[in-house]
């Protein structure tokens, strides 16, 4: 079968939502609930309009920039050359160590569930070796994957928030004041930090067909994210309340322990943590990509670089942290305001230079 | 580990290196050689040294 290198707006945006799950799993609600307290289910909406306003944006600029251009060409267009490459060296490093703690994460979670004696290796080896083949392959089969693999994260994400819902007790989600929106507004950046991710992989934008009428699909996208973020913050601080919340790892996956119907379905976790290995594998993949898009546009490379990135996150991946504690504290320390900054400020103040220059 | 490591590090080299034209292949080679220095670091040097606790001391 021939493989198309482009792929649809549409098949883009599932990428996104599936590769954004991990990252926001993290967040929602334990970080939220930490930052603004009962009222913290609340904070994705407050992320509405910063997420809407950067949609908007990048709708904007991508109408304005040559066919087949990415970030790291639109970076080479609005700094010059010399600029642009060498920012483009920086977001291929960045990319790479978040590459590298993603799959990490992973990692952590699904040994600590499934097989919480073994050592992580092996778990490695077979996720790179995923990453191998499709980084090998056109971004479509990537896209393809992520088609299917979104319907079933979707279906999972549903199901057990539609049982979780009988769980939820209203005093774990309310009261809620007018004195909790600057809690809540503080709460919201770190959800727009991780979802700023999305803005690392506008490296790949150059292969998306449709850029030039996608803006209103986009917009619509962000709502539905909020609205879905929302909603599993309601169920999952509904359950298990601000101060269970902040002591767990993971709450999602806590509440599909909880997760029952009679004698027939119980203890769905790990099919639910197995399962979140396809988002993982989708947004490493994304990281993956994107660093290889950057380097290339850094050094006029239009060569596959996929296996050099994984001879370098597999010992990224293990040198990062010693525990899955060290490596949440080092996520919150040093990639939440990395996120904010590379994501957000730098990509506004380079398209604003790129304004004033006339490009 | 190690060893599979680096039998795996060879065989992308080979495989990925053999058909890319000279600066592809230096490119491979010089981010390769980054990743095989931090596994050498880890794998044989051992896991003591961690980022995390560099950065937030």
């Amino acid at each position: 079968m021939k493989e198309t290198s482009k792929i649809s707006l549409n098949e883009y945006l599932m990428l996104l939502s599936l590769g954004l799950m991990p990252p926001l799993l993290k967040l929602i609600p334990s970080q939220e609930a930490m930052l603004a307290g009962t009222a913290g289910w609340l904070a994705p909406l407050m992320a509405l309009g910063p997420v809407l306003a950067g949609i908007a944006l990048i709708a904007a600029v991508g109408k304005r920039l040559p066919e087949n251009a990415g970030l790291g060409e639109a970076f080479c267009l609005w700094l010059g050359e010399g600029a642009g490459r060498v920012l483009c060296v920086v977001y291929g490093v960045w990319l790479l160590m978040l590459a590298s703690i993603a799959l990490r994460f992973c990692a952590e979670r699904f040994t600590s569930t499934i097989y919480p004696e073994t050592g992580m290796g092996l778990f490695f080896l077979v996720i790179l070796g995923l990453e191998w083949y499709l980084g090998r392959r056109k971004l479509a089969v990537t896209a393809r994957a992520a088609q299917i693999f979104f319907y079933m994260m979707l279906t999972t994400l549903g199901v057990v928030l539609l049982l979780g819902i009988s769980s939820v007790k209203s005093y774990n989600i309310a009261p809620v004041w007018v004195e909790d929106v600057p809690k809540l507004v503080q709460a919201s950046v770190p959800l727009n930090g991780a979802m700023s991710v999305a803005v690392g992989w506008l490296f790949l934008f150059g292969e998306v067909t449709e850029r030039q009428k996608g803006g209103k699909r986009a917009l619509i996208w962000g709502v539905w994210m909020i609205l879905a973020m929302t909603a599993l913050g309601f169920v999952v601080m509904g359950v298990f309340g601000k101060a269970m919340v902040v002591r767990l790892q993971i709450p999602f996956f806590s509440l599909s322990k909880e997760v029952r119907i009679g004698s027939a379905v119980q203890r769905v976790e790990p099919l639910v943590v197995t399962m979140w290995v396809f988002a993982d594998v989708i947004s490493t993949a994304l990281l993956l990509r994107s660093a290889e898009r950057a380097f290339g546009c850094a050094f006029g490379l239009s060569g596959r670089l996929n296996g050099a990135l994984l001879a370098v996150v597999l010992p990224g991946a293990y040198l990062c942290a010693g525990s899955f504690f060290g490596l949440d504290r080092l996520y919150q320390a040093l990639f939440v305001p990395g996120e904010v900054v590379l994501f957000l400020a730098v990509p506004l103040v380079a398209a604003l230079l790129g304004r004033l220059r006339g490009k | 580990m190690k060893w599979v490591y680096v039998v795996l590090w060879a065989a992308l080299a080979v495989s990925e290196t053999r058909a890319a034209d000279r600066k592809q292949a230096a490119a491979w080679l010089i981010m390769g050689g980054v990743g095989l220095l931090l596994a050498v670091w880890c794998l044989w040097l051992g896991t003591d040294w961690r980022l995390a606790e560099a950065v937030l001391r």
